[in-house]
């Protein structure tokens, strides 16, 4: 094990949290998968209610009781926070003395969001993420690595969580050499440098140790394109891989389907299609999911996902479209284990995918709701937040 | 897409790579210039298609199958095309967006800025405009590419991906209701995809304007494909809110305000998003939402719904109603919640401006007076329409105060959605950002009598008017409608009840502009002389009037007599106000010589004399200037009543040789006896087409003048290239005789000229069995003339009746009688110049 063990904060309150949490197969359902997950949602909400007066208070207004949650059924009946709310108030379950970081969303669309960890709530879904790997087959301890960041080099004292994400992510296998697509400018600021993203890949290629590239997938995309231009075409060696996540940062006008990506990839870097993979995570919900070989996101022990019809809020049934929400026992220094995302997405059965996981996938679909891509008015209002 | 539109043409998508790639041929259409007539033209010949048959049926077929509308919407959104293209309301946004209100400026000539300078100013179209569209305004393109059109520009007008068409059917609809084919040079139209950059940044690399609707990121994607040269014109996102004094509203001001929260589902820019209070209160605030709620629930039943939220835009509304409701439950005291299914109203305690999910639902928050300012211009960039309800002590001021912060429009609540024909649009006038303003300088002293420098163009050719010839009588049976009769003339009849000749102002502003360029080329200078106007004023007459404004656009001194009857004061006036230059009718101003000879002899200070309405002959002339030390006599224009002023003289025009004031008519010169055009330099009848004229037409008009066209046609020594005629005198005055055309008029003239002063007249008798006629003249005995010598002079001086008598057509007698025996008529005692004895 790579990642320090996490210390549960309470045994005796979360004994059901940390047996979810530590569940070392993220796949693995069991006959007590259901009621442990139950067990562990009720205690979580107990510990919120009892430390933090916003949650008691919302609790109160929807006339909710963690005893209710008789089965997975009345999951749906926990009030659900929308991810944005975080980005608004600091809400804390804990004393500031036992928070260990302060993470800030990179914020897609220019809001920062601040959110507190404590040990356990940092040191669980590190945890979740290295099992993800191991079941890749990622953690490779003897094997020497090439790693390309897609992602923001970081500042002596940076508290960005993509970039505290990624440089951990390169403890899996030990590094050969590291380098950063989006460097430092010395002002605060970074830029996507191209070239040296180029020249990085082209001296990998020559090398016998696999490479592995992480990050947002804006930038892979336009070193790729670039290379296309000027017939720049390479084979990484075998054993690299590709894990993206973080979403196209600005550049959604000029995004691209998954699939034709990874076929780029492949088709520029030899990568094949099965170790091109995607990510999704977020600050406000840290369970780290990770698609599968067919790329699909399955959903893991650790939490359960739940799509929210955009008007009513009723959950549907598979393949429809709503709200993503998200639930997880895993934190308790912020109420957030009942997360509305920002995102629309639809939830489909396993034997849509085929890839042997037996839990259901979800897909997102895109931003939820119209700030990002109406036409009129309402395009302004990113900038009329940032102007508060 | 499954056709494009290229040259006006509806072409098949296979074609669509070949074309693009013509697109750099494009502006070589510039040369041949998009004439406003020729737009105007084809919009008001589509829009009586509009109105009813087989192109109605196509629009709404359109419009209900493949722009899933239904009927309503459907006959609306071609109403909305109907008025939109009204030549009226074209003009009108012209006038107003171009010439600073002035509906009689052409914006589009190299006219004088001014005329004490020889500067001269114009737009001109910024050339090839490219028009990104928007996709939520199914009129709005092609209103865009019409707005290009009327400033002269070529249009190309990229639609979304997903376009059903419809723009390109109004346009292609609109090239073929051009009769010059010149429009769909003019017209280009295609759905791109956005992705199709390279397409894209061909057709950009060509524009010299790139006016673009939509969002944020949109506008930015295409800014960076955009090129130097090309003029950014951005329609951005825009947001709108209301703003009211609490102790300035009733139940008619929240009426209206929950009207303009349903209307439309808040799709439009200037529906209010926010509704700001002038309160720092919090229960003041939450007061006014309560009243509101009941009244906005009431009217939201009312008000159908015009569509549901899509699911982005559901998820939108319930996204905030959320997040609102949960910022309720964090503090109860800094947001509250009223809502219905159908409709929210979230009061939030702090100010700031933000947008709604809209679907009717509106922020409620407090902004007191003073922190206007404050609070809304770091949002400038955003806002458009505030909808105020305040004491009208205050009004101004917070107008005033919202206009600094960045508020370009303001209107009451209940009007935020309509506007007005010629209304800027986010801060500035559409029109204007298509073009561009050229100047010229060019103080050189030959351009001093010029008015304007179109006068020194090629010519255009302009297609012939078609339709009957009118005459007079035709003309004054029109019926004119009353938004076009502004002023009323009286249109000559001496006989009974006046006849009237209807203007509207424009029309006749323009034609004083016209002839006011007109009097200048006559050699009036408004920076040196002092005119004293006498032409006839009251009683239906235009020409006093008509001299003012002429005066008056020149910025020309003038001394304002008219047909004053007291001599002594006007000429004591004239010497007294150091007048240099007089405008009248000869028959007045040759009394006023006369009366107060002495008195003008000894002031020698009129220069300039510019006569109208009747003729000066060679002699009187001459009499003036060696009198009275006049230097320059020169007819002041020639009009009639009906079609206003026609034609005028520049310097080196003399007698009855004019210039069409051709920005004003189009002149044809018919021949006597049937509707051919004349050949060459033949006398024929003038007959004149308006080119501005409202209401009252001028089609063909017969003016019943006699003129011919002169040898300098197009190479005056002036520089002008207007055609150029001479008067010949009117048709009553021909007769024809032994198939001859006499023009009794030239035969005067001639006598006039040799200084006989009195009158003749023409007796027209068969001969008896020869054929042919007896012309005979008929000259007053007192005079003392020889009737040889009479005749002796008539043959001479005219060709025609030389030849018909050498010919034998005609006997021509010439015979001096006591006045006493010259026929006169009954009523008006006026002498009759012909006499026609043939039975």
């Amino acid at each position: 094990m790579l990642v320090d063990f996490p210390k549960n904060p309470n045994p005796l309150l979360l004994s059901n949290v940390e047996r979810v949490c530590l569940e070392p197969l993220p796949y693995a359902y069991h006959e007590e998968s259901d009621t442990v997950f139950l067990s562990a949602m009720r205690e979580i909400i107990s510990w919120h209610k009892e430390y933090s007066p916003f949650y008691r208070s919302l609790l109160e207004e929807n006339n909710f009781n963690e005893g209710s949650l008789k089965n997975t059924r009345d999951l749906d009946k926990i009030p659900a926070i929308p991810a944005e709310f975080f980005k608004r108030h600091e809400i804390i379950s804990r004393s500031q003395k036992e928070i260990a970081l302060t993470l800030t969303s990179s914020g897609t669309s220019g809001q920062k969001s601040k959110i507190s960890f404590d040990e356990w709530s940092i040191r669980a879904p590190q945890s979740m993420l290295e099992r993800q790997f191991e079941l890749n087959g990622w953690v490779t301890a003897d094997t020497k690595t090439n790693y390309l960041l897609y992602t923001y080099e970081s500042e002596p004292t940076t508290s960005l969580g993509t970039s505290y994400t990624d440089l951990f992510l390169c403890r899996f296998a030990p590094v050969k050499n590291v380098e950063f697509a989006l460097k430092r400018t010395g002002k605060g600021g970074h830029e996507f440098d191209c070239y040296g993203s180029i020249r990085a890949l082209q001296e990998f290629s020559t090398e016998e140790s696999p490479t592995r590239i992480f990050g947002f997938p804006s930038f892979l995309f336009f070193t790729l394109e670039r290379m296309k231009d000027l017939n720049i075409k390479l084979t990484l060696p075998k054993g690299s891989f590709v894990f993206l996540g973080g979403g196209w940062k600005g550049f959604q006008g000029k995004s691209i389907s998954n699939e034709a990506l990874t076929a780029l990839v492949t088709d520029r870097l030899g990568i094949p299609f099965e170790n091109v993979r995607d990510g999704y995570g977020a600050v406000e919900h840290c369970i780290p999911y990770v698609d599968c070989p067919k790329h699909h996101f399955h959903v893991p022990l650790w939490s359960r996902v739940l799509i929210r019809e955009v008007k009513t809020l009723r959950p549907l049934p598979f393949g429809e479209a709503g709200f993503l929400h998200f639930l997880s026992p895993y934190i308790t220094s912020v109420p957030a284990h009942s997360v509305m995302m920002g995102d629309l997405a639809s939830l489909h059965p396993a034997d849509e995918c085929g890839c042997g996981i037996t839990s259901p996938f979800f897909k997102v679909l895109g931003r939820a709701g119209t700030t990002q891509n109406r036409s009129c008015a309402i395009a302004a209002a990113e900038l009329l937040k940032e102007a508060r | 897409m499954k056709q494009f539109l290229w040259q006006g043409e509806l072409c098949a998508l296979s074609l669509w790579t070949e074309k693009v790639k013509e697109i750099e041929k494009v502006r070589s259409h510039l040369l041949n210039p998009l004439e406003l007539d020729t737009v105007l033209k084809a919009c008001t010949s589509l829009q009586n298609q509009l109105r009813e048959g087989a192109l109605r049926e196509t629009f709404l077929t359109t419009l209900l199958e493949k722009g899933n509308l239904d009927e309503k919407e459907s006959k609306e959104t071609i109403e909305e095309i109907i008025s939109f293209i009204d030549r009226k309301t074209l003009e009108e946004k012209i006038a107003r967006e171009l010439c600073a209100g002035d509906a009689s400026r052409s914006a589009f000539r190299l006219e004088r800025a001014t005329y004490q300078q020889n500067i001269f100013e114009a737009w001109q179209p910024l050339g090839f405009l490219v028009h990104i569209a928007p996709k939520n305004a199914i009129n709005l393109p092609f209103f865009a590419v019409l707005e290009g059109l009327i400033t002269g520009n070529i249009s190309f007008l990229k639609l979304p991906e997903e376009d059903f068409g419809f723009s390109t059917l109004c346009l292609h609809s609109l090239a073929a209701n051009d009769e010059t084919r010149n429009l769909k040079n003019y017209l280009y139209a295609a759905a791109l995809s956005p992705k199709d950059h390279n397409t894209l940044q061909a057709i950009l690399r060509e524009a010299d304007g790139v006016s673009v609707w939509g969002g944020e990121g949109a506008l930015e994607a295409i800014r960076q494909l955009t090129p130097l040269h090309a003029r950014w014109i951005d329609w951005g996102p825009k947001i709108s809110f209301a703003y009211l004094d609490p102790a300035a509203i009733n139940e008619k001001t929240l009426e209206n305000l929950a009207r303009e929260i349903c209307a439309f589902e808040q799709q439009s820019c200037s529906s209010p998003q926010v509704i700001y209070v002038d309160t720092e209160d919090w229960d003041t605030l939450n007061a006014f939402a309560k009243n509101l709620f009941p009244i906005l629930k009431k009217i939201s039943q009312e008000t159908p719904r015009l569509k549901s939220p899509q699911l982005n835009e559901q998820a939108e509304i319930t996204r905030v109603d959320s997040l609102t409701r949960l910022e309720k439950t964090w503090d109860k005291k800094s947001t509250a919640v009223y809502c219905e299914e159908d409709f929210r109203l979230y009061v939030e305690k702090d100010s700031h401006l933000k947008t709604s999910p809209l679907f009717r639902t509106a922020w409620i928050k407090p902004l007191p007076r003073k922190n206007i300012l404050d609070t809304l211009t770091p949002m400038r960039h955003y806002l458009q329409t505030a909808g105020i309800s305040v004491k009208r002590e205050n009004l101004t001021d917070t107008i005033k105060l919202l206009n600094t912060a960045g508020v370009n429009r303001v209107t009451e609540i209940g009007t935020m959605l309509s506007s007005y024909a010629g209304e800027p649009h986010d801060g500035v006038y559409a029109l204007e950002r298509f073009c561009k303003r050229v100047s010229v300088r060019l103080e050189g002293s030959e351009t001093n009598f010029l008015g304007s420098l179109e006068e020194w163009a090629t010519p255009k050719e302009s297609l012939p008017p078609k339709g009957e010839v009118q005459n007079k009588e035709l003309f004054q049976t029109q019926t004119v409608a009353k938004e076009f009769s502004d002023l009323f003339f009286k249109s000559g009849g001496s006989t009974g009840k006046p006849k009237l000749s209807i203007f509207t102002y424009a029309d006749y502003h323009a034609q004083m502009r016209a002839a006011a360029n007109g009097l200048l080329a006559a050699g009036l200078d408004p920076k040196t002389d002092r005119a004293v106007n006498f032409f006839a004023a009251g009683g239906l007459y235009g020409g006093f009037l008509s001299f003012f404004t002429i005066l008056e656009t020149l910025k020309a001194p003038q001394i304002p007599m008219a047909m004053h009857p007291d001599f002594s004061f006007v000429a004591e006036s004239i010497v007294q106000l150091k007048a240099t230059a007089l405008l009248g009718m000869p028959s007045y101003l040759l009394r006023l010589f006369e009366e107060e000879k002495d008195t003008l002899k000894n002031y020698r200070g009129i220069k300039k004399i510019f006569y109208g309405g009747e003729h000066l002959n060679p002699a009187q002339i001459e009499y003036l200037k060696h009198t009275f030390g006049i230097e320059h006599i020169q007819s002041a224009a020639y009009g009639g009543n009906d079609t206003g002023p026609i034609g005028f003289q520049c310097l080196h025009s003399q007698g009855g040789v004019h210039h069409l004031l051709e920005e004003l008519h189009q002149m044809e010169i018919l021949r006597l006896d049937s509707d051919e055009h004349v050949k060459g330099q033949e006398e024929g009848r003038i007959v004149l087409t308006s080119k501005i004229r409202h209401g009252q037409n001028i089609s063909r008009y017969d003016t019943e003048d006699v003129g011919r066209w002169t040898l300098d046609n197009g190479q005056c020594p002036c520089g002008r290239r207007q055609p150029k005629f001479e008067l010949r005198g009117r048709t009553g005055d021909i007769f024809r005789a032994g198939g001859f055309f006499i023009n009794s008029r030239n035969l005067t003239r001639t006598l006039s000229n040799e200084g006989y002063p009195g009158e003749v007249q023409f007796l027209i008798q068969s001969r008896k069995h020869v054929g042919g006629d007896t012309v005979l003249l008929r000259a007053s005995e007192s005079i003392g003339w020889d009737p040889e010598r009479i005749r002796s002079l008539c043959l001479a001086h005219d060709k025609t009746l030389f030849e018909a008598v050498q010919e034998n057509e005609i006997t021509f007698i010439c015979e001096v009688v006591p006045k006493s025996d010259l026929l006169r008529s009954e009523r008006t005692s006026k002498l009759k110049l012909i006499l026609d004895e043939r039975q």
